[in-house]
């Protein structure tokens, strides 16, 4: 596999974004330098959104259309997005450790965050566990699409319920509550998360591609 | 005075460079083999 030159710039950003949080973002006053978590952990948490989002997409579309590439694109971003989820739950108890004095807390937002890693998990060893083409992409379309309906309740959970987490800083109605610096810094992350996404996205999708194609000229042979 | 520990968010990041470059490495030896069995 040769680097892409979206992996190119993907990577180049990413490394840009860290070298600008590290060393020319200012400390927070109240959390100090573990606030810097963030830049990696909100990004994380988004592109995992993002990539369940466009899971649920693609599912409805592979049950209209029966398009084996809606089921590739499925698949490519469920996985994909599960390694995003995994970040999340390991930089959110690494930031809570310093700032709330425990790794974890039964929150409802990091719970649910923990549900949805879970069902992702669980479609991923249900794909594994189905030979069958169709009734593998029918049945993990319905879950993709169902575990796609806790993205909406994750991110409004600290509206809905008392909860430790704090609130959005960026994503949400009203101008973002922090310096202009750390604003600068967390939208590139973003970005440049994004573009991480989407060129993961792509190269599991070729991945897709040329096992199927492996697959059916070994049928073919056999 | 805001705690200036920076081990947890360093531990954080290196955390997160494991991740995404292991899941990296991992697709393109995953299409290796796929290449390789086509």
């Amino acid at each position: 596999m040769k680097l892409s030159k979206l992996g190119v710039v993907a990577i180049a950003a990413v490394i840009a974004v860290g070298i600008r949080a590290i060393y020319f973002t200012p400390f927070d006053s109240l959390q100090g330098a573990a606030q810097k978590i963030l830049y990696v952990h909100a990004p994380s948490a988004w592109v995992a959104f993002l990539a369940f989002g466009l899971v649920a997409v693609a599912s409805i579309l592979y049950l209209w259309l029966r398009d084996p590439k809606l089921d590739r694109v499925a698949e490519s971003s469920a996985e994909v997005g599960l390694v995003f989820t995994t970040v999340v739950l390991i930089t959110g108890p690494l930031w809570a450790k310093p700032v709330w004095g425990a790794y974890w807390t039964w929150d409802a937002r990091l719970t649910l965050t923990l549900f949805l890693w879970f069902i992702y998990a669980g479609y991923i060893i249900l794909r594994g566990a189905i030979d069958d083409f169709d009734m593998r992409a029918r049945f993990s379309a319905v879950l993709g699409i169902l575990g796609a309906m806790l993205v909406p309740f994750i991110h409004l959970s600290v509206y809905f319920f008392r909860t430790l987490h704090p609130m959005p800083v960026l994503l949400k109605p009203s101008a973002p509550s922090m310096p202009r610096e750390m604003v600068i810094t967390l939208v590139s992350s973003f970005l440049a998360f994004t573009l991480l996404y989407v060129w993961l996205l792509r190269e599991r999708y070729k991945l897709a591609v040329e096992r199927d194609a492996a697959s059916d000229a070994m049928e073919a042979h056999s | 005075m805001p705690p200036q520990d920076a081990y947890w968010y360093h531990l954080a990041y290196s955390v997160a460079v494991v991740v995404y470059s292991g899941y990296a490495v991992s697709l393109w030896w995953r299409r290796r083999k796929w290449q390789r069995k086509g």
